[in-house]
């Protein structure tokens, strides 16, 4: 794949296997008054993978993923979870086909517990009518029995399990984080939007977050990593899409994209539009 | 002596009752309902044109079939939950900010109270509705029907408590407080809040409904005197002080705001230049309560506390705890650390 | 000279009144972000003060001014003892506006305890009302109409044209950059307050005057109808409150005179409630302009 100007191709050549991208977005379209905040991208997610956003500050990167979450509406295009159209769909129904997220300011239920969030992530079966809480309670009880093996051992994985106790307010920007994923692990997610995972992050916990998203990974998780921080990125991400001003400027593995007249730019001190990275 | 403390203690569990149910929508799902009143006393006018006899010259009302308390009941829970519904699915679903909310339940309110107090056909106006007869016929003293109402009561209190109680420590419960806390966030993760946050309305709803019903078949009459938007305000006051959220916490409040304000308000002298003296002091007292309690214990006395995990469970016995530095080595050796 | 058109002539009044408390209202939503019920307080002291005084001077504009005055200094009051100590502890909406609503109570209750729960009145010299045109005016009314309009005119001058309504444009804007700019936020808020307590006062003494009896309610009530005039013509712009008051006060005066008088107010809240659920961002906004959460 050339590092081309592609803001409004549609999905690149797929290999051998016919599986459906994780999420592909065509052609989306965002604007607010006479601001043209999402002017035509389009990107491809493949089933499996870790794919890479990067853009300055206000290219349209967060009015791009309010819009495929849901939260937002695109005033066109397309927005396709495993091969199949949501763009009419309200968020909660994106979510039930496998679409998760993780927002720039971690959006964690403050006063439950962290053991809590994690068990209000799982999964329902069934758990969530007024009915089954009283006249079934068997199930019920069964079903929480379930979540909370999936819980402990998600716990744990993260590292949260001595903080499963505590309020989800008391968490530091890392911890918050973790627990975020943890979520999103036990909700059984198949597509992951990360926005920003390291904003609000004390640089020391940057590589927990790396691990924690190479476990989501792992668990088969596709992944679209919003991120500044360009050392991150292709650290962890299999391929990269650069935004600015609304469009795709450039696409392809990190070290395709890193020698573009773009990155070139806007490579000085290793993030574009972020603040330097620290010394690590 | 003791008829002061049956009668006392029958509307403390008015209170209770009324409480647990704003508690629902509150304190456990975040709804800001102002007109939750409105379900109260639909509640008891419905029981009341059940029950009651029917209209005659003065006392103009629809209904007065005279049937058994029973179908008063059941009436009022539907009625109310009915109501409910129509008014929960007018403010719930429109993505409507916190301060449209609490003004558009406010406006409902205001509007139930004028039309209900203008218009003589319907519950007769600002009389209200009289002579509705006792659950359990004329056969009774008036202590001994009070000491009956009174046990019947806190059977009842206890009951919705652990209804109540049930409810918040189930997965619903937990979904609810997941709503308050961060709705988008509960959005995103699936759960349709909508219908989520209806249910809790109406279970609210209803129970406010039932408290209106057992106040009116106390009480034998009811009037828009009896339900103003203060009330909502004393209800809030007794949630904050207690704990919002958790029902122990929302008792515990009630109780103490009902015997100090009921003892302490009832000293106030009688002025002949100012007869309400007593209730005026006792509201501006209840706001001066909410405000310091918001200020300096918002928590509350008894404050909600996460749902503990026990750390025994079978698949962790021989697991060791993994510390945070070990998430940083690569994604490989992740599944073979649980062997250790 | 028709009931209807005598109707749209109260009307008139009543929007203008009505206007004077939907600014007040806009201005202060303009900087505090969550709805201030106890906005009728502004109202009820300006009447009770003025009540308060009638013993001592028969004098209606020095009584006015005096009402006005210490409703302005109560709105200062409610924001340096209230609102700001709230807001360094919770950023939750939700709390600060059952805190406004608690302020209200106390409020209420407490001119209750100094005044009685009886009807009040403010005496007014005998009005005979006369003619202009189609509706039916008496000399209170005009002056209260020209008062009103002054203050509109000079409201909207001093926000587009004087240093302190930019600065208070751009404190309602964003605070923290209009500090970083170099504004005095702080005494900004305090000069605003002023002013939604003033405006507010004008409103209560006028309403005090025209309406003849009122009781501890007065602002209380008002508050609906003033939370109607501010949402129909739109949140956060004043000229939206003016057109939202116009709105709100024919409606008032049409359903009072095709319904009945005791529902006049009813028709205007349910008004209210029908933009809530349609279009709850006014009037004058574009639907671009709400926000989700």
């Amino acid at each position: 794949m050339s590092a081309a100007e592609g803001s409004s191709e549609a999905a690149p050549v797929m290999a051998a296997e016919t599986v459906a991208p994780a999420l592909e977005v065509r052609n989306a379209q965002k604007a607010f008054g006479a601001v043209q905040a999402v002017a035509g991208c389009s990107l491809t997610v493949p089933a499996g993978s870790v794919v890479g956003l990067v853009g300055p500050n206000g290219s349209g990167k967060s009015t791009f993923i309010e819009g495929v979450s849901g939260l937002q509406r695109f005033d066109a295009g397309e927005v396709l979870l495993h091969g199949r159209s949501i763009d009419h769909l309200e968020p909660y129904r994106r979510a039930r086909l496998g679409l998760r997220r993780s927002f720039q300011v971690s959006r964690l239920w403050l006063k439950m517990g962290v053991a809590e969030n994690l068990l209000a992530a799982a999964p329902l079966q069934g758990r969530d009518t007024l009915w089954r809480t009283y006249f079934a309670r068997r199930s019920i009880r069964e079903a929480e029995d379930r979540a909370k093996e999936s819980a402990r051992s998600i716990l744990v994985k993260f590292g949260l399990w001595d903080l499963r106790n505590q309020p989800a307010g008391s968490l530091s920007g890392g911890q918050s984080r973790l627990l975020e994923f943890a979520r999103i692990m036990i909700s059984e997610g198949s597509v992951a939007l990360l926005d920003e995972p390291l904003a609000g992050v004390n640089p020391v916990m940057a590589e927990n977050v790396a691990g924690g998203i190479r476990e989501l990974s792992s668990a088969n998780i596709s992944i679209l990593l919003v991120e500044h921080d360009l050392g991150f990125i292709g650290d962890m991400c299999e391929k990269v899409y650069a935004m600015d001003r609304g469009r795709i400027v450039v696409s392809g593995t990190m070290d395709e994209v890193a020698n573009t007249e773009f990155f070139a730019r806007a490579y000085i001190g290793g993030a574009i539009g972020g603040e330097a990275p620290d010394e690590r | 002596m003791f008829a002061f403390t049956v009668v006392a203690l029958i509307y403390l569990c008015f209170e209770l009752i009324l409480v647990l149910g704003l508690n629902i929508q509150y304190g456990l799902t975040g709804i800001l309902n102002l007109a939750y009143i409105i379900f109260y006393a639909i509640g008891a006018y419905i029981a009341g044109i059940l029950t009651g006899p029917p209209s005659s010259i003065g006392l103009t009302h629809i209904g007065g079939y005279e049937l058994p308390f029973y179908v008063g009941i059941a009436g009022a829970m539907g009625a109310a939950g009915v109501l409910a519904v129509v008014v929960g699915a007018f403010t719930l679903g429109r993505r409507l900010r916190a301060s449209y909310l609490a003004v558009g339940t406010l406006v409902i309110a205001v509007v139930a109270l004028q039309v209900v107090s203008q218009d003589l056909a319907l519950f007769n106006g600002q009389l209200g509705l009289l002579d509705v007869p006792q659950p359990f016929g004329r056969g009774m003293s008036g202590n001994g029907f009070s000491g009956l109402y009174c046990v019947i009561l806190i059977c009842i209190v206890i009951a919705l408590y652990v209804v109540c109680e049930r409810l918040r420590r189930s997965p619903f419960g937990r979904m609810l407080r997941a709503i308050r806390d961060d709705e988008i966030a509960t959005q995103v993760f699936g759960y349709a809040i909508f219908r989520m946050k209806l249910k809790a309305f109406v279970f609210g709803g209803v129970i406010s409904g039932l408290a209106g019903c057992l106040t009116m078949f106390y009480i034998g009459s009811f009037s828009p005197a009896g339900w103003s938007v203060y009330e909502v305000i004393f209800a809030l006051t007794c949630i904050f002080v207690g704990g919002a959220g958790n029902n122990l916490g929302v008792v515990v409040g009630t109780i103490i705001v009902e015997i100090v304000f009921v003892q302490l308000t009832s000293l106030v002298p009688t002025l002949q230049s100012n007869p309400e003296l007593v209730q005026l002091v006792r509201a501006g007292a209840i706001g001066l309560v909410l405000i310091l309690t918001l200020r300096f214990r918002p928590q509350g006395l008894i404050p909600e506390r996460p749902e503990q995990m026990a750390p025994d469970g079978p698949a962790l016995g021989a697991l060791r705890i993994r510390p945070l530095s070990a998430l940083s080595r690569p994604a490989g050796t992740s599944r073979r650390e649980k062997q250790i | 000279m028709s009931g209807l058109e005598q109707a749209i002539g109260f009307g008139i009044i009543t929007s203008a009144i009505l206007g004077l408390s939907a600014l007040a209202m806009t201005l202060q939503h303009s900087i505090t972000r969550h709805a201030n019920f106890a906005h009728g307080a502004f109202l009820t002291m300006a009447a009770y003060m003025m009540v308060a005084l009638q013993p001592i001077t028969s004098n209606l504009v020095v009584e006015a001014v005096i009402g006005i005055a210490a409703s302005a200094l109560l709105a200062v009051l409610l924001n340096v003892s209230v609102l700001q100590p709230f807001r360094k502890v919770t950023s939750n909406l939700t709390i600060l506006l059952i805190v406004t609503f608690a302020v209200e109570t106390i409020f209420e209750n407490g001119v209750g305890i100094g005044f009685g729960l009886n009807f009040a009145t403010v005496v007014v010299p005998t009005q005979v009302a006369h003619h202009v045109g189609p509706f039916l005016w008496t000399p209170l009314d005009e002056i209260i109409l020209a008062v009103a309009a002054a203050a509109f005119i000079s409201v909207f001058c001093v926000l587009k044209y004087t240093p302190f309504g930019r600065a208070q444009r751009a404190v309602a804007d964003d605070v923290t950059l209009a500090r970083v700019v170099g504004i005095r936020a702080n005494r900004v808020i305090t000069q605003t307050w002023l002013l939604v307590g003033a405006l507010g006062g004008l409103a209560g003494v006028t309403l005090a005057m025209t309406t003849g009896t009122f009781n501890i309610q007065l602002g209380f009530n008002y508050l609906l109808v003033t939370f109607a005039a501010v949402i129909v013509g739109g949140l956060g712009r004043p000229f939206g409150a003016l057109l939202g008051a116009a709105i709100i006060g024919i409606v008032t005066e049409l359903t009072g005179y095709y319904v009945s008088s005791g529902y006049a107010q009813v028709g205007a809240l349910v008004l209210l409630l029908l933009v809530l659920v349609t279009r709850p961002q006014g009037l004058l906004t574009s639907s671009a302009g709400e926000l989700r959460g």
